[in-house]
């Protein structure tokens, strides 16, 4: 019984998986070396845009869903969602670019992102 | 011939109930990360035993009653997407990587979890509508090879067993 329980073959799976990872995570730093500015809400393909900057509560309702999320001091939070995990409102407040909180089972995601006004606007438009 | 078609079918029926009681227990072991599809995939370890006693068919046809009636039970046709979605794309680089003969049950373990987490964000994906969902792939494909890990070892462990007392000898 010396026979040990993984070989070669599990160790490169395992070195595999861990370079996705820093591969994907890379991919989306270099992406986000932006200034962290605005907050994007969507659901379903619907989104709103507000100002890191700005102290706002912004209530999300569709069928019986309910997100409330709340901008304050820089930092966005999902201040209370009824969905039946709750994992998105233990998910402690966000404020860098690039940064993100979902609520799965209601779909709606919210990201700090960075950027100019001028893009904002002719998205919004 | 019948005799083996009633067995496969018995075993059928233990594993799914065992993988649904799995499924069930994993409910109650709380995870700390706010990030959504972390989780233990307990159940996984009788999809991989039913892939290396009973073969590639009999492991299918376990993992998808696993996914539909564990959905049906506890968490609804969301649910059901993202598990067949994680299920389907997991089994497929599961049985991919064994018939290959090389890694262990325990590598073909974390392969399949991780699989199992990048096809549930490629559904997440779709569905919120956001490709932004794979920022969670870093975190998710960590997560799923650790907990690939703890379920390949305790598959090889129960495997081990099984094989020496010939348990699930057909005829």
């Amino acid at each position: 019984m010396k026979k040990s329980w993984i070989n070669k073959y599990d160790i490169l799976i395992l070195i595999a998986a861990l370079g996705i990872a820093v591969f994907v995570y890379a991919v989306f730093a270099v992406n986000n070396a932006d200034q962290a500015a605005f907050v994007r809400i969507s659901q379903n393909g619907n989104m709103a845009y507000f100002s890191l900057f700005e102290n706002v509560r912004y209530e999300v309702y569709d069928n019986g869903h309910v997100n409330i999320i709340i901008i304050e001091n820089g930092m966005v939070r999902m201040y209370e969602a009824n969905c039946p995990s709750g994992v998105c409102a233990r998910h402690r407040g966000i404020g860098r670019a690039g940064e993100i909180i979902v609520c799965l089972p209601h779909r709606v995601v919210v990201e700090v992102i960075g950027g100019a006004i001028r893009e904002i606007d002719a998205v919004t438009r | 011939m019948f005799l083996d078609q009633a067995r496969k079918v018995a075993y059928l029926g233990i594993l799914t109930a065992l993988a649904l009681a799995l499924a069930w227990v994993e409910r109650f072991i709380p995870l700390a990360l706010p990030v959504p599809g972390v989780k233990l995939g307990l159940a996984n370890i009788v999809t991989l035993l039913s892939l290396y006693l009973l073969g590639t068919k009999v492991g299918f046809w376990v993992m998808l009653s696993r996914v539909l009636i564990a959905g049906a039970l506890f968490s609804g046709i969301s649910g059901i997407i993202y598990g067949l979605s994680g299920g389907f794309f997991a089994y497929a680089v599961m049985i991919a990587l064994k018939s290959t003969k090389k890694p262990t049950i325990i590598g073909v373990s974390v392969a399949g979890a991780v699989a199992h987490n990048i096809g549930q964000i490629m559904i997440a994906a779709v569905i919120v509508e956001n490709i932004e969902m794979f920022r969670f792939l870093p975190i998710l494909t960590i997560t799923g090879a650790a907990a690939g890990m703890l379920t390949g070892f305790a598959a090889a462990l129960v495997y081990k067993r099984l094989i020496s007392v010939r348990f699930f000898q057909s005829g």
